[in-house]
Parts: structure tokens; sequence; C-alpha cells
């Protein structure tokens, strides 16, 4: 029976080779870091939308299945080396802190997933120059009880509750001039979602969030957008978010009221960036080490994006998740259980 | 002024209340085209007009609704896009060439509109459809500055000063005492030359630019 | 360093004192400034809007010129009007084959047809900060500018627009929205640098003809912000901003008051008087706002 690799331990690739070992299949899961659950567990994403289900519900049992499953060995701290051969026998190195080890494999799933965009190089927003300018990940694991605050909305700079945030969306995504002109699909919906939670958390906070559009394609999305308009009273700017200064030592935006037809000016105490997917350095450092092809912003292509979208440009190299482009964690998990079923029937033969 | 509390139907259309003067509809009752948009397009610096979403990064950062109530690079793109030309005219004309080339737009656009070329280019289009009825003081001076820099290669300052109030005639008022007085004053330091460099050979490359411009 | 040197037309006219003392303090720290004296005018912000081809070929023609007859392979402009023409120039090429084209066509008619397009443009306050850098300024000063308040101004031009600036995203670019090269080396001088907060804002000089009421309210608000900020006078590394707040300033004091009074200089010029220079050579006396009275009262001149 042959072992299929698996390099990545986030939710695709726990999905994967959870799907796999059911099969019968050996699973050898190489993660980098010292944890499963990919960018969920490394920002202690909290709740999910559009349900506000707790991230821990549906991660943890994974990664608890993935751990006790006899047929699959995990390798945590560890990453592919090289990689030589052909399907259906790949030969593996992989290096951790205890050394290095090679490996035969009957088919390779590259699950390495995304990255956050870095709004360093935005500098009209001032993300590292203010200090309460945070990304949407920061507030996602200050949202975390078993986060840096314990839970609480706090400023950075003086760790007062904000009374009034500002949430600027498609900050690294639609942008030409950062290299990212594609949409990052999920910045809508987590914008939408951590106001509800800051409002429901801190009722007497004003939320406001500046978009170009809001783009709620997903399950329940736009019910949730109603659900913040009516019931939490964020309130939607059109307008994107023009520059960050300080003013009188506050925090003060402009952007263009688009549908007032006039800029606007005005004060906050924190300002959310909600930052794009980009390709993750995991991925990055696995199309290199296979050789398999990347799109114009370094994300993973697919053989065929219709008749193929799990094949790699290689022969028995697989890819899923968000390695591929931005995806929400739904998504990734039905990808992780479509590249198994690909892997399963390749292997047949 | 009529005050008629009784129903009145003047040409089916029922009038009631007291009414004194005409209310204009707010509905825009305008045809929609996008002739102006493909001139705008082909004129200088005008071709990233089509990139344009609409998202208002360029006016919520622009440097003159400080200054100039209703200057809006986002607007003037859309009133171009969707062919809104006397609203361009009527209420936007005097506006739109008052951009001072900051640049913050086009250094902050996420689709890459050069959005002061952009601006500049609908001014142009302003006034090319000569709806100034004059010659403005940008056209004066665009014209002048080309006229210079192919004639002599380099502009002198003192020169392009003149020939514009000459142009826009008011040359009178350069001749004020203070413009004297600050003019000798340059003269006499140093600091302008009434015979400025030339450059070798400029003829020929003066003469291929007006080729050109053909 | 061997670097070719285009003034621009400016330099050569009313703001010679920014020529001057940026040729002293090159020379003074080692950069050789090949001077490209069959330059013409960059086209400045009003080809451009005029004619596209012609925006390329007038900036193309003078690093044509610095790469056919002076064989540099980078070329440095104080002015940030011709910095902006230059860099356009470039990426119009470099991006665009037909204006590539039409360039190069262009420049075998009339040039010394060697140019393609991969000039390395710098701005000449970028340049210095970067090859010659606040600490070899600091050991060179002879005379601290002690007690001078100083508001560092960059103007528009100098870190926008990044799409062809590169300011931060190109290394040793100054950063896009709070440029901090001037200051430093201004803090070098031995002089005080005060925080003022329109240190990139427009001073309407690109229409100082032509709008002239904007352009000074603009101008008399960077010169209001400057006082405020207590600055003794403002400094500044472009000669088109100059002729804004320094030329016009008699009339911008007559429309908005004596809250935009403020002596207005070149930052090179501040530079060679901390190193020693006279204020004859740097023609401190230039400027219509008279840097020289409070430079007097200071002890500083």
């Amino acid at each position: 029976m042959k072992t299929v690799l698996v390099i990545g331990g986030g939710v695709t690739g726990l999905k994967s080779a959870s799907e796999l070992a059911q099969m019968g299949y050996n699973v050898s899961l190489v993660e980098k870091e010292d944890y499963l659950g990919g960018q969920v567990a490394k920002h202690k994403y909290y709740k999910l939308a559009p349900d506000l289900r707790l991230a821990g519900d549906v991660i943890d049992p994974v990664i608890k299945a993935v751990e006790s499953n006899a047929n699959i060995k995990v390798m945590k701290h560890s990453h592919v080396v090289s990689v030589s051969g052909s399907a259906p026998e790949f030969k593996a190195k992989i290096k951790n802190s205890k050394g290095e080890s090679e490996a035969t494999f009957g088919a390779i799933v590259v699950a390495t997933g995304f990255g956050h965009f870095d709004p360093t190089v935005k500098q009209e927003y001032g993300y590292g120059r203010f200090k309460d300018v945070v990304t949407n990940a920061e507030v996602e694991e200050m949202l975390n009880p078993n986060g840096p605050t314990k839970g609480e909305l706090k400023r950075p700079s003086d760790g007062k509750i904000p009374k009034k945030i500002a949430i600027f969306q498609c900050v690294g995504s639609r942008d030409r001039q950062v290299g990212n002109p594609y949409c990052c699909r999920v910045g809508c919906v987590v914008s939408t979602k951590q106001a509800i939670e800051i409002k429901e958390k801190y009722p007497d906070s004003e939320v406001y969030v500046y978009y170009m559009d809001m783009r709620m394609f997903g399950r329940g999305w736009e019910e949730l957008y109603g659900k913040a308009m009516e019931d939490y009273e964020v309130i939607f700017t059109r307008g994107r978010g023009a520059e960050v200064t300080l003013k009188n030592q506050q925090l003060s935006l402009r952007a263009e009221e688009t549908i007032m037809d006039r800029p606007i000016q005005h004060s906050v105490d924190m300002i959310i960036l909600a930052a794009g997917m980009a390709a993750g350095e995991g991925t990055i450092e696995a199309a290199k080490v296979l050789g398999i092809k990347q799109n114009d912003y370094g994300f993973l292509s697919p053989k065929d994006d219709f008749l193929s979208p799990n094949e790699s440009s290689k022969p028995g190299i697989f890819i899923a998740g968000a390695d591929k482009g931005p995806m929400d964690i739904e998504n990734c998990i039905v990808e992780g259980a479509a590249v198994a079923a690909k892997v399963a029937g390749s292997l047949k033969n | 002024m009529a005050e008629n509390t009784d129903k009145m139907v003047i040409d089916g259309v029922e009038l009631t209340g007291i009414w004194k003067e005409f209310l204009p509809s707010r509905i825009l009752y305008e045809d929609v085209t996008t002739e102006f948009l493909d001139e705008v397009k082909k004129l200088p610096g005008g071709s990233t007009i089509v990139r344009c979403y609409q998202c208002g990064t360029c006016s919520g950062g622009c440097t003159l609704p400080d200054f100039v109530d209703k200057f809006n690079p986002r607007r003037f793109i859309d009133l171009v896009r969707r062919g809104h030309y006397d609203i361009l005219v009527n209420e936007n004309k005097d506006l739109v060439w008052k951009c001072v080339s900051c640049q913050r737009c086009t250094h902050r656009c996420p689709r890459g509109v050069n959005t002061q070329e952009v601006v500049r280019a609908i001014a142009k289009f302003l006034e090319d459809r000569k709806v100034f009825g004059k010659l403005t003081n940008d056209e004066a001076f665009d014209e002048i500055f080309m006229e210079e820099v192919i004639e002599d290669g380099r502009i002198d300052e003192i020169k392009i000063v003149k020939d514009f109030y000459a142009k826009t005639g008011r040359l009178k008022e350069m001749m004020s005492a203070d413009q004297l007085s600050l003019g000798f004053k340059m003269l006499t330091s140093g600091r302008i030359k009434l015979f400025g460099g030339k450059i070798k050979d400029w003829k020929k490359v003066s003469q291929r630019l007006k080729e050109e411009l053909q | 360093m061997k670097i070719g040197y285009f003034p621009g037309c400016s330099l050569k006219g009313m703001a010679r004192a920014y020529d001057e003392s940026t040729k002293i303090v090159a020379q003074e720290f080692g950069i050789d400034l090949m001077e490209i004296d069959d330059f013409n005018c960059c086209g400045a912000l009003e080809v451009k809007g005029s004619n596209e081809k012609l925006s390329y070929m007038l900036p193309a023609r003078v690093m044509d010129s610095a790469k056919g007859r002076f064989h540099v392979d980078a070329v440095v402009t104080p002015c940030n009007g011709c910095y902006h023409s230059l860099l356009r120039a470039n990426s119009a090429m470099n991006e665009n084959d037909a204006a590539k084209g039409d360039v190069i066509s262009f420049l075998k008619d009339v040039g010394y047809g060697t140019y393609e397009g991969d000039m390395d443009v710098r701005h000449f306050l970028e340049l210095f900060y970067n090859e010659i850098g606040p600490e070899k300024v600091k050991s060179a000063v002879k005379k601290p500018l002690k007690g001078l308040k100083v508001a560092s101004y960059y103007g528009c031009l100098y870190e926008r627009p990044k799409t062809i600036t590169k300011t931060g995203y190109k290394s040793k670019r100054d950063d896009s929205e709070n440029p901090y090269f001037q200051d430093e080396l201004l803090k070098a001088t031995g002089a005080e640098v005060v925080e003022f907060h329109a240190s990139a804002s427009c001073c309407g000089g690109a229409h100082a003809l032509q709008d002239e009421s904007l352009a000074a309210t603009l101008s008399a608000s960077v010169l209001s912000s400057a006082k405020e900020a207590g600055a003794d006078m403002l400094v500044l590394p472009c000669p088109l901003c100059g002729a804004a707040l320094d030329i016009k300033q008699p009339e911008i004091i007559k429309a908005h008051g004596e809250k935009a009074k403020l002596p207005v200089v070149y930052f090179t010029q501040l530079i060679g008087l901390s190193i020693g220079k006279t204020p004859k050579e740097l023609k401190l006396s230039d400027p219509i706002s008279n840097p020289m009275e409070v430079l007097k009262s200071k002890g500083l001149a």
C-alpha cells in the first residue's frame, strides 16, 4: 500500500490526510510549525462566519482524529528539503530538528496554504507607524479568550478599549500597486463577522466599515451582512480608505464618502486593516522544491482550472486549498476531500 | 402666485396645494453615452481612465477639497464615463482644471489609474470643446510653454512670465511697481540673464519636434 | 563617484543658488557631477498634458546625452519636476513598446541614439542621503547651525507618485508618506528640525501663474504651518516650490498676512553653511524671503 505525502497541516492538509487514511492509505503529514491547524491555529481564529461557530469546534476534532489515526504519521516542525523521482515513486527528503530522513511516496499533496498580506508597504495606512492600526489577523487573536489580550479588544498603544473603530477593506487585495490585483474573497465576510463580534462584546462601541464593494457570496454571508447593519448598527460606507494620520494625538482617517460625493475626515480610536491573502511562504518554497508551476501571484497553478483543478503541473503532485488562491474555510475542507479522491484514483492503477 | 386647495388637473397631471415656483426634477433625464470616454482615453494622459472603478481613494486623499469646494476627481471620471456632458460643463468646468498635480491620487490608486493625468485630460477635453468661450489661463500657459520648449529648448523664466501676461492680456499688470522692482533686483543680482544659454544644434531637434506635432 | 548632473531650466535661472550650493556640496563630499550642459527642458508638468510623445522625448534626450556623451549610467537632478519627468519617461519606455520605439527613433535622428530607457535616475537629496549620509555630514560640520529651527519640506514630486518614484518600495528611496532623508541631513548640520505636518503637502507651484489665488492659499498653508511649528526657516529640495514659496512670498503675505512670512532656503545651502562655506558662495542673499536676516541674528552668517 503506497504512502501519500501531505505537505501542510492546516485545514486542507488535515482534511485530505484524514480522508486518505479513512480510505486505507498511509499518510505522512509534514507541517513546518510545531502545531497543526495552519492559519486558524496561528492566529487563534475564535469564531467562524457566518454562524459565529467556534473555530475550535470545527478544527479540534479534525486535529484529534488525525493525531490519533494509526495510518497517519504526523511530522511537526519539519519541512521537505528535496524531492526526486516521479509518480508513483517519489523520494522525498524531510528535515526537522532531529535530522534528515528520506522516504518513498506514491503521491504528494501540497496543502501549504496562504499568508496574510503585510500592510507595512501601504504606507498611507500607517501600519507600523501608528500602534493602533492593526490587522484583521491581530484582531482575531485579540478576540479569542485564550489570546494575548484574553478576549478583550485593546488598543496596543494604551490598552484601552476603543470606542470608535474603523475597518478598511481591500488592504493588499484588488490592488495592482502591490501586485495583488485579485480579490481576497474572505475580507468582506471576516470584517462583517468581526464588526458583529465587537459590537456584541462592546455594545457602546461604533464600528465603521470602509469598503469598495461588499462581496457576500458565500453561504449565509449576505444574511450576516444584513444582521450587522440591522441588529448591530454597523455603519458601512462606500469609499476606500485613503490615508491615516494623527490629528491632535488621535488617529484620523480620510476617505471619500462616494455616495455623498464628498471626502471626509474623522478621528477613530482604532483602525482594523482587512489584510488580504497572499501566497504563503510554505507555498512559495514548495513550488521551488517540487518544481511545480505557479501563477503570476505566486499561488500554485492547477493543470487546468476547470478540468483538473487539483492536479499540479507535474503528474503525481496534487494541490488543494488556499495555496491555489484565496479561499474560505468551508471551501478548503471541500478541496481537502476532493484532492484525497483524486489521489486515491491515481494510486489505484 | 396661485393658491389653490381644490383639485386642479392640467394635462392629466394633478396639481394640488400651494405652488410658487417650478420644482426641478431630481431625476437625471439624460442620455448615457460612452463617446466622451472614448474621446478622453485618447487624449494625452487619458488612457488609464478605463481602469477606474470608482472606489474613491483619489478623492479621499486629494489636496484640493480642503480649499476648493466640490473638487472631486472620482466624480469627474464618472461624469465622463457615463457621458453626463451637461453636468460636467455646467457644474464642473471651472473645477477640473484646478488640479495642482500633487500626485496623491495617482500615488494611491489601487487600479493603476494615472488620476492626475486623467483629470488633466478631462480638463483638456473641456478646453478643446471651447466651453469657456475664451482663452483660459491654463490653455495660455500650456501653449506658450510648448512654443518656448520647442523653439528654445529651455524655459526662460522671465520670458515665459512676460509672454503669459501678454497672452492673457494683462501686460500692464506685470508692469506694476512691485513686479518691476522685483525684476530689477533679479537682474542686478545676476539671478536672471538677459541672454540665456543656447543649446548647440537645437534647431535640428526643434524641427524634429515640430514634425511630431503634425 | 561620477554621475550625470541635470540641473534643469530653473536652476540656471532664478534658482541659481540651488545650482551653486549643490555643486559646492557635491564637490566637498566627493561626488563628481558631470553637468549635461547641452540639456533641454524636461517638459515639466506642461508638456505631458499637451503631447504624450514629446513628454517622453524631451527627458529622453537628456538621458541620451548623459549616456552617449558622458558615458554615465546614472543621472542626478536636484529638481522635483525634472525628477518626475525623467522617471516618467523611463517608466513609459519600459512598459510601452510603442513609446519606446518612438523615443529611440527620435534619439537616433537628433541625439546620440544610445538611450533605451535604462538610466538610473536619482534625486540629489536621496542620492546625497544614501551615498554620503548624515554621519559624514556630521563629521564635516565646522559651523554647527545651533539654535536654528528648520521646517523640512519636500514638496510633492520627490516622493509621489510611487508608481514611478518607487518610494516605500525600492531600496534607497525615501518613505512615501513621511519622507525623512532631508530631516536627517539637516539634523546632522546641528539645526533643530521642527515637527511640521505639511512636509509633504502641496505648495500649489504648478499653478502659480495660472491660478494665483489658489496657489497662494496652498503656499500660505505650508508656510504658516511651518511658522506655527516654530520654524525659523523652511528648507526645501525643489526650485519650483522655491519659486512658489519664496519668489511669490511678498504676494502671499499681501493676501494672507504675516503668518505666511518665513525665509525659504535650499537644503544644500544649509549643508554648505554648516561645513564652513560662505553665504556669498552659497548665494544666501538670493532668496526674496531674506534668510540672511535670521542667520545673522543667530550668529550663523
